[in-house]
């Protein structure tokens, strides 16, 4: 399973359209094991409808003026039944498409592009289109159904955490180029840039390296020791970062729930804390922030 | 004062509107006070009348074969391709609904008649369409058609690209995504194009006079027989009129019945509706 993510406009549903043959690459190679499905210099470009490919699209695409059964069988009729049972919708077959909630129209989706019998699961933004409180629900559901079908899968999304809950391996995918490439663990323990960094959650701030000292805009100084001189963008993860007694003075401006704690939110950092923590905090109180030397990241600004 | 003036103004607005609709309600409640409603039924049993009920219905069947099963691939071409030049012949198809019949007729003539652009090869063939019934069935394609076509282009487009893209990924060729996705879902929209159609082939005069001439039992339409009997007889006149009347009043219901009925069949559901607004 490989998430490709990125901000809006950087290419990602572009690529599942080419390896979907729903758009032609201008070069390049598309190919599955030794079935080539595209190849610019060799004048190969199969049909859509001729490659093993299971897309589900970002809005579901599902058909209107068909029942949920129709929809999932139009691919392939033989496995209805069973894929119906499987993704639980069966008490939902004669439904029409345009009846059910949004998660069930997610599980249509799926049970309709599983129908072909795919070699490769293609997901355009398949989370995008949910409420809050289903999209937790379906993610999690998405992540056992796709680990237990054992199927190649390319996952596109705007968002790092659906990517990382959902994928083996992650992609950032910037202006048609990946910009890294890795496990979840390995994008947010080794950011390539600033962007990865930024985009897998941390916090991003500006200042200039002096004598083996970060001196932000604001002014405050952080250890930097071993980094070369010079303007830099430093990059902080909020979970490498807890209130102490001593470290950097930092006004609260906001506090919002976040996972099992609080998040909170500084002038210049961002803290995962416990939500007992968080319940003494206000905006406006003045608070002590630390973090591991290691936890810093520098990045040059040219 | 103020709501002295908006009542006034108000007011303005109601002697307007109650002055063009009765100019419009007029002329069709005249047809039914000036006609003898009780000859009605047997003024539609005379010859003139039920041959030219024969004609017309014979020829609107036709063109209408003809339009729907040229017109829908037509416009379904015009809708999913892009090609140099389409915008050109988009306006083209659109260009006989702007076109005075009149026009249309000398067109026509121009076009299929002895010694016209391609009237000589025609005849060559064998084939003389002027005057003829096929002249009839000729001007009212002519005329209709775009209607259908137009309204069937706007129906292909609005079908969800994504939809078509779906099916593609779903093992479905061009043809079978034609037939079980682009056409069930355009077809609301088509229908009712075909009704303005239909309407409009009906309703054919102008082109229909000039290409096809107004022969008793052969090119006389319902609409040219009510300019027949403007001389014979005008309760006649009258009595076809009323059944167009009617006839146009239901095709006219029916097509707001069918753009309703599209309209809350296809709607999708409100779920998915706040995401539509979310960029891809």
């Amino acid at each position: 399973m490989l998430a490709l993510v990125g901000p809006s406009g950087a290419g990602k549903s572009t690529i599942l359209r080419c390896i979907a043959g729903l758009k032609r690459p201008d070069a390049g190679r598309i190919a599955l094991d030794d079935q080539v499905w595209f190849d610019a210099a060799a004048r190969v470009d199969v049909a859509p409808d001729r490659r093993p490919i299971g897309m589900v699209f970002q809005e579901y695409a599902l058909f209107p003026h068909m029942t949920v059964a129709k929809n999932v069988g139009f691919g392939g009729a033989e496995r209805v039944p069973e894929l119906l049972e499987r993704l639980s919708i069966g008490h939902l077959a004669a439904s029409s498409v345009n009846e059910i909630s949004g998660g069930e129209r997610q599980r249509v989706a799926l049970a309709r592009a599983l129908a072909r019998d795919p070699r490769v699961l293609l997901l355009d933004e398949p989370l995008s289109s949910l409420d809050a409180q289903t999209r937790n629900v379906v993610r999690s559901e998405l992540g056992a159904l796709l680990h237990e079908l054992g199927l190649p899968a390319i996952l596109v999304t705007h968002d790092f955490a659906d990517a990382a809950a959902l994928a083996d391996e992650v992609a950032v995918l910037v202006e048609g180029e990946i910009r890294q490439q890795g496990t979840p663990f390995e994008l947010t323990d080794a950011p390539a840039d600033a962007f990865v960094a930024s985009f897998t959650g941390a916090t991003l701030f500006e200042g200039i390296v002096s004598d083996g000292e970060l001196i932000s805009a604001s002014g405050t100084r952080f250890a930097a020791n071993g980094h070369a001189d010079g303007p830099v963008t430093a990059a902080v993860y909020p979970w490498d970062v807890m209130l102490a007694d001593h470290g950097t003075p930092a006004t609260v401006t906001a506090v919002t729930p976040h996972g099992g704690g609080a998040r909170v939110q500084t002038d210049l950092l961002r803290a995962d804390i416990s939500s007992t923590d968080a319940t003494r905090l206000e905006p406006g109180d003045r608070i002590v922030l630390a973090f591991a030397a290691e936890a810093l990241r520098l990045y040059p600004r040219r | 004062m103020t709501a002295l003036r908006s009542n006034a103004f108000t007011g303005l607005l109601a002697l307007c509107a109650a002055t063009a609709l009765a100019f419009l309600a007029l002329p069709l409640i005249a047809l039914f006070t000036e006609a003898p409603l009780g000859d009605v039924p047997a003024l539609l049993g005379e010859d003139v009348v039920r041959s030219a009920l024969e004609v017309t219905l014979r020829t609107n069947l036709i063109a209408n074969v003809l339009i729907v099963a040229l017109g829908t691939p037509a416009a379904y071409f015009l809708a999913s391709r892009r090609f140099p030049g389409r915008a050109l012949v988009i306006t083209l198809v659109e260009l006989p609904l702007v076109l005075p019949p009149a026009v249309a007729g000398i067109g026509l003539l121009a076009a299929f008649g002895v010694g016209g652009l391609a009237g000589s090869q025609l005849q060559d063939a064998g084939i003389v369409l002027p005057f003829t019934e096929w002249a009839v069935v000729a001007a009212v394609t002519f005329v209709a058609s775009p209607f259908y076509v137009r309204q069937g282009i706007t129906a292909f487009e609005s079908v969800d690209r994504s939809l078509i893209d779906a099916a593609r990924t779903l093992g479905a060729g061009p043809a079978r995504t034609f037939w079980r996705i682009s056409l069930p879902l355009a077809a609301a929209g088509l229908l009712s194009g075909w009704v303005l159609a239909f309407a409009r082939g009906v309703g054919e005069f102008g082109a229909t006079i000039m290409f096809a001439g107004n022969v008793k039992g052969e090119t006389q339409t319902l609409t040219l027989a009510i300019y027949e009997s403007l001389d014979t007889g005008l309760d006649v006149a009258l009595a076809i009129g009323i059944v167009l009347v009617v006839f146009s009043a239901a095709l006219l219901l029916s097509y707001k019945l069918i753009a309703a009925w599209a309209d809350s069949k296809l709607r999708l559901p409100l779920s998915s509706a706040p995401s539509r607004l979310m960029s891809r």
